[in-house]
């Protein structure tokens, strides 16, 4: 379930609530299990970007059991790494949680053409596809008249972008990394 | 544009149980579509990737932040505590 109501926070204050209620327990964890600052880093990292994906009401505080959630995720995320088959305690945690591993992604080279050749449908795209925001926030956002001004100013954008992608990945051989 | 919008809700699975089938016998049968269906599916693809690389330099600047800043002090030095033998 997406809620689509405004954020009431920006992501960077999402992100240093995380890191001020959630690092030090991910960081301990890792530590125990013989990481590195670093590793502990990167670790952290990718589960925020996992709970940032997963979570139900965008731009929320993150709360105790949230935090929880997140360090559930960086255990899951380090089991996976060093392939150990620990069981996951209190957690329920989705088994295709992975940023890197078995998702399809494409090129680089084909993002970097995109960005250069229609950064500001990106944005809008990316805004309703993976920050979930509404159309109401979207048009706000961007400047549009209304939700409908918005709305097809998205298939213009998914439109372009496509033909980009085709056009793109038919001249080079590098679809898929 | 009607296209466009149905074949997002296919990818987004929003179409009725008949639309969904309407759509997948008309993919068998229309080549472009098929075409367009396959690039519109990657373009959802290229916006999660754009999304999340955005995301993750916006996480490592608040990183930078947290270890580097003078109020986020007390925070950093627990951090490297534990790391330190």
């Amino acid at each position: 379930m997406i809620n689509e109501q405004k954020s009431a926070q920006t992501n960077e204050e999402l992100f240093v609530h995380a890191y001020k209620t959630t690092f030090q327990k991910v960081a301990t964890f890792i530590k125990k299990m013989g990481g590195t600052f670093e590793e502990a880093k990167d670790i952290f990292q990718d589960s925020l970007v996992i709970y940032y994906e997963k979570r139900i009401i965008p731009g929320r505080a993150v709360q105790d059991s949230e935090s929880n959630y997140i360090t559930g995720i960086a255990k899951h995320l380090w089991y996976k790494k060093y392939r150990e088959d620990k069981p996951l305690r209190s957690l329920n945690i989705l088994p295709e949680l992975s940023l890197e591993e078995d998702e399809p992604k494409i090129s680089e080279n084909i993002l970097r053409f995109v960005e250069r050749s229609g950064k500001k449908c990106l944005e809008l795209l990316q805004c309703f596809y993976y920050d979930k925001l509404s159309m109401k926030d979207i048009a706000e956002r961007f400047g549009f008249s209304g939700e409908r001004s918005a709305t097809t100013q998205k298939y213009k954008c998914i439109e372009k972008i496509r033909d980009a992608v085709k056009e793109r990945s038919l001249t080079k051989e590098d679809f898929y990394v | 544009m009607f296209e466009t919008q149905q074949i997002e809700l296919y990818l987004l699975n929003k179409l009725s149980p008949e639309e969904q089938l309407l759509m997948e016998a008309n993919v068998l049968i229309n080549e472009d579509l098929k075409r367009k269906l396959f690039f519109q599916k990657q373009t959802q693809i290229l916006v999660r990737d754009f999304g999340r690389k955005k995301l993750k330099a916006e996480i490592e600047a608040v990183h930078i932040k947290m270890f580097s800043e003078k109020q986020f002090q007390t925070f950093s030095q627990k951090i490297l505590n534990i790391f330190k033998k």
